[in-house]
């Protein structure tokens, strides 16, 4: 059969041909031509500019979908993770020039996960699309070992909880992309090779479980964002009391509003004794009549989102 | 008591199986007849019909030229407004994308080549037919279904960057009209 040939249709009717495609389609399409991409640019501006953000998404399957302003959200690329599925099975598609064939996946039996270049690559394809500037957030809950954090620009938020760890050089190279992130809810941090200066430590907000108390007593040390929110098994009391004198004596943790610490039942650490704490710092009862102060925080990642 | 109403149904009854009829000639001057509900759907047609004035009296006797549809298009639209021409206006849309079903009925009426749908959409598009329009829309989208850009490329004729830029050279390396 002959092609019917887009290029060949007026102008409002390609952009009614366009408009009655989903979006995967339409980024597909983008994929195809340069001057095709250039055509969508013009015909679906409207559609792009309702897009607030771009999430990355990585559960039990991979997405990636285009989250409206109205909270609706579209896919733009789908891909089931631990086996090659459907149309891709044995069909080589290239985004920005990176083959997505069996790399898409996170092995669970293998060492090596190619995710974060498919992410990578759609990213940088649709600067073409949605512009270079358009909001992005990364939600990764996954089992794997060697994962490695796609490097994505303009990411305001991550969830990453990756099991059984996240290491500090992943952080590392993760943040080096997007420094300036306002919120992340972090699980199962290894932080041996996270810098001294990594850009975790100036997060806005960050949530984090820290089952092997190895990131909390740096975030008592470095943390220089706002709000802090911490579940810990184990908290050395002269961490807390170094913390709490360098707070009040505005040393360090000049925006600090809130810090939170929760510890754990966990009968193999020794118990805090909150007097040594109180009597180390001066702590000072406030008055009733002092109004404490109110601030407002994030406390969870902010996905709200319902199909288109 | 039971109240009667003020307008029987059987009067709406009687407007569907009297309606007012027009004729329209296509461009390879085949006639077809049209009734008023179904050409309504046709937004150029309309327009032209109130501004001739024709009427019930006068419509048939007034044949209505369309140089830039053939009688094989012609006959699908005609089809296709009479088949819709009871329709419940569609509601506005507000969100990509529109979702509808397309019926099995306009299905089988659109499962024609691609040339000829390519002509029926200009048709529609010049008779601004917007309902045939999502229709039509609708199935070359369908046609993009779980296809590769590869794929893509070659449903819809889309030249490779390479092609595009071996036409581009060609076109600046030939001489112009006074060349």
């Amino acid at each position: 059969m002959n092609p019917i040939r887009l290029f060949n249709f007026p102008y409002v009717v390609q952009r009614e041909i366009m408009d009655s495609m989903d979006l995967q389609t339409i980024f597909l399409l983008s994929i195809s031509s340069k001057k095709m991409n250039n055509l969508i640019l013009s015909v679906e501006k409207a559609r792009f500019n309702k897009i607030k953000y771009i999430l990355y998404d990585m559960n039990l399957e991979a997405s990636i979908e285009a989250v409206n302003y109205n909270h609706t959200s579209e896919v733009i690329l789908t891909m089931d993770t631990t086996m090659v599925l459907g149309i891709y099975k044995k069909k080589k598609l290239y985004i920005s020039d990176t083959l997505i064939e069996s790399k898409w996946y996170t092995a669970r039996r293998t060492k090596t996960a190619f995710a974060d270049e498919v992410f990578e690559s759609v990213q940088k394809h649709s600067y073409g699309l949605f512009g270079d500037n358009k909001e992005c957030k990364l939600d990764i809950n996954i089992y794997a070992y060697g994962f490695r954090l796609p490097k994505l620009k303009n990411v305001s938020g991550s969830n990453i909880h990756i099991v059984p760890s996240v290491d500090g050089k992943t952080l590392n190279d993760y943040f080096s992309a997007s420094p300036n992130q306002d919120f992340i809810n972090l699980f199962g941090v290894k932080p041996g090779k996270l810098k001294i200066n990594s850009k975790l430590y100036g997060i806005n907000c960050i949530h984090t479980f820290d089952g092997k108390s190895q990131i909390v007593p740096n975030l008592l040390r470095k943390f220089a964002g706002k709000h802090a929110f911490m579940i810990t098994l184990k908290l050395d009391h002269r961490d807390v009391i170094q913390f709490l004198k360098k707070w009040k004596s505005n040393e360090l943790f000049e925006k600090l509003e809130i810090l939170q610490v929760t510890l754990r039942d966990n009968s193999d650490s020794e118990p805090m004794n909150p007097v040594e704490i109180r009597n180390a710092i001066a702590i000072k009862t406030l008055s009733e009549s002092v109004n404490s102060p109110v601030y407002n925080c994030k406390t969870s990642f902010g996905i709200r989102r319902s199909a288109s | 008591m039971s109240v009667e109403p003020e307008v029987p149904i059987v009067q709406v009854e009687e407007v569907r199986e009297n309606p007012v009829l027009y004729k329209i000639i296509s461009s390879d001057n085949h006639v077809f007849t049209i009734s008023e509900h179904a050409v309504k759907l046709s937004k150029t047609l309309w327009d032209l019909i109130t501004n001739l004035g024709l009427t019930a009296e006068n419509a048939l006797d007034n044949p209505i030229p369309v140089e830039n549809v053939n009688g094989k298009n012609m006959e699908t639209i005609v089809q296709f407004c009479e088949r819709h021409k009871y329709d419940e206006e569609e509601p506005e849309y507000t969100n990509y994308i529109r979702e509808f079903v397309l019926p099995e009925w306009d299905r089988q009426l659109l499962s024609i080549d691609n040339e000829e749908l390519f002509q029926l959409i200009l048709a529609t598009n010049y008779l601004d037919i917007q309902k045939l329009m999502d229709y039509c829309c609708r199935v070359i989208g369908d046609m993009a279904k779980d296809k590769t850009p590869e794929e893509l490329r070659i449903i819809y004729g889309i030249p490779t960057d390479a092609e595009d830029d071996a036409l581009e050279r060609s076109a600046s390396d030939s001489p112009g009209p006074s060349g």
